[in-house]
């Protein structure tokens, strides 16, 4: 009878270096996701603050009055918060006026400011303001 | 199995700032769809205002933004229409239109409904309306809106009430006080070359005005109580003269035959609720007293003159410059009215060249002074105002602005022919 050789128990080294690759190439994309992640939150937070800033201006522009409502323009420091840290974003806002007719006139907020990611975003809205309008 | 578990951690990572972005921007195409809506229900108020049988709809808009709005409108503002309900099942009372706005920005649809009213703007609560300028002094209390096309100047103690919400300073020139001037707090003070001196109270004072409110008067003679297409502000009264003085007794100065031309000097005055038409103007002097209710008016551009103690009861004071039947030939415009002494009246107190008093004054009705140059208004002694519009309403000629100055059917146009009753977003 041929003798039986038993394998020993256990994972080669082979094996031990794949699924240690595999480990730690998880955790690099892991590790490497999360500051995208952040960054994606913290670009979610400055495009909700120029949502926000473009209604505000659209509320200042109605309240002008029809007859007063011209262009005009602000530019606004905020904080954002992320994690702990913190980014200050200078929104700068444009308000452009156009007449649409007789009594009637298009009012578009842009707001341009530099995002987190260190690009240069730009967000429009745009509503109508009559004559009768209610300012408020 | 521990592969898993971190596929699974990554994803959730990824799927969390990836989310977050795409809600910021979800929340962004909301909001433009609801101001897309809103801009829908201006667009269709403006068409309403236009036009007031206005019924819609209002056709599908691309904004510049790339957004696109449209609305549907139930208008039940002609009388004898009953409550009716709009397509979402609001409730649209009889002399309401109701407004279902919508907005979409990509594929979110928001809408907004609007119910107006027509007519609750329109009364313009003018104590005094003048289309030159306004000097009063001595102590004064007005219930009511002064509003002049030239300047104010109040000098002396000046108190100003409001009365049905309106008790306002509107100069589409400028507004100037001395002495002790108390505004309430509800209300504003507006000029558009500015305003000095101290004002207590007011809810805004604001010298460099460009709203309608400060818009100037319309007072081109025309006889009608409608604005010309691209006009704003509103028409002050000026009555046809042939519907003024179609059943009036007429006078000179000594009866019939109306050949002599020379100022009228009656006694005392029994109207019978007609109107008493001087053609050649009006004196009264001494403690004279006309009785009411009924109207005095002096044409051709003569004055009408009060001095010594007049009670006035019920009775309108209508200078014009407008003949009747041929005669005077010559209008002198000088349609004023003055009062010296000590005066009561309850009615309407019309100028087409100015109001002039002096002495104590005391006016339950409303003062107007037409022109943009002679039409002034000028007051020294104590004085009192208290406005009741309704007066316009029992002078022939004067019915189309009974409900207010300007804009179809007695309505503001410009300011807000329709008042919102309420605006939702749904």
């Amino acid at each position: 009878m041929g003798e039986v050789v038993k394998r020993p128990s256990g994972l080669t080294v082979i094996e031990t270096l794949i699924a240690a690759t595999l480990f730690i190439t998880s955790v690099m994309v892991l590790v490497g996701l999360y500051p995208a992640s952040a960054r994606a939150a913290r670009q979610s937070q400055g495009h909700l603050m120029a949502t926000y800033l473009a209604e505000q201006e659209l509320e200042f522009a109605r309240g002008r009055g029809f007859d007063a409502l011209t262009d005009f323009g602000n530019s606004y420091e905020l904080e954002v918060r992320n994690n702990g840290a913190t980014h200050e974003i200078t929104f700068t806002t444009t308000v452009t006026v156009k007449e649409i007719r007789a009594g009637l006139k298009s009012v578009t907020v842009t707001v341009d400011y530099l995002a987190p990611d260190k690009f240069n975003r730009q967000l429009k809205m745009e509503t109508y303001v009559g004559s009768t309008t209610p300012t408020s | 199995m521990v592969l898993a578990l971190l596929l699974v951690a990554v994803s959730a990572v990824a799927q969390q700032g990836l989310g977050t972005l795409r809600q910021a921007r979800v929340e962004e195409s909301k909001k433009q769809a609801v101001l897309a809506a809103e801009a829908a229900a201006v667009d269709a108020m403006e068409q309403l205002v236009s036009d007031p049988t206005f019924e819609g709809p209002v056709a599908e808009v691309e904004m510049d933004i790339g957004a696109t709005y449209s609305a549907t409108i139930l208008n039940n503002t002609t009388a004898g229409g009953g409550t009716q309900f709009a397509s979402n099942g609001a409730e649209v009372p009889e002399g309401c239109a109701y407004i279902l706005a919508q907005g979409e920005m990509g594929t979110i649809r928001r809408q907004v409904g609007v119910l107006v009213t027509r007519g609750s703007a329109s009364a313009l609560g003018i104590a005094v309306g003048v289309g030159g300028l306004v000097d009063m002094s001595g102590s004064k209390r007005i219930a009511g809106t002064i509003k002049a096309n030239g300047d104010i100047d109040l000098s002396g103690s000046t108190r100003i009430e409001p009365l049905d919400s309106s008790g306002q300073l509107l100069s589409s020139k400028a507004i100037s006080v001395s002495g002790s001037t108390r505004i309430d707090d509800t209300q504003d003070v507006l000029a558009r070359n500015g305003v000095s001196g101290n004002i207590r109270g007011a809810y805004e004072i604001n010298g460099s005005d460009t709203s309608v409110s400060t818009e100037p008067f319309i007072n081109d003679y025309r006889t009608t109580n409608s604005l010309l297409s691209g006009e704003k502000g509103s028409v002050l009264p000026n009555p046809d003269p042939t519907v003024l003085l179609a059943g009036a007794i007429i006078y000179d100065d000594d009866g019939d035959p109306l050949t002599t031309q020379g100022p009228a000097s009656p006694d005392d005055l029994n109207l019978g609720g007609q109107v008493h038409y001087f053609p050649y103007g009006l004196d009264f002097s001494g403690s004279s007293t006309i009785t009411g209710p009924g109207t005095v008016v002096v044409g051709g551009g003569y004055p009408m003159n009060f001095s010594g103690s007049s009670r006035i009861a019920q009775v309108n004071l209508v200078a014009i410059r407008g003949s009747y039947n041929g005669f005077p030939n010559t209008p002198s415009n000088d349609a004023s009215i003055s009062l010296s002494g000590s005066s009561r009246i309850t009615g309407l107190v019309y100028a087409h060249d100015g109001v002039d008093v002096s002495g104590s004054f005391r006016l339950e009705g409303l003062v107007i002074a037409y022109d943009s140059v002679t039409g002034n208004f000028t007051t020294s002694g104590s004085t009192r105002i208290e406005l009741d519009s309704t007066v316009l309403a029992d002078i022939p000629g004067f019915e189309p602005w009974a409900d207010g100055f300007g804009g179809t059917g007695g309505i503001p146009a410009g300011s807000a022919s329709f008042g919102v009753v309420s605006w939702e977003r749904l």
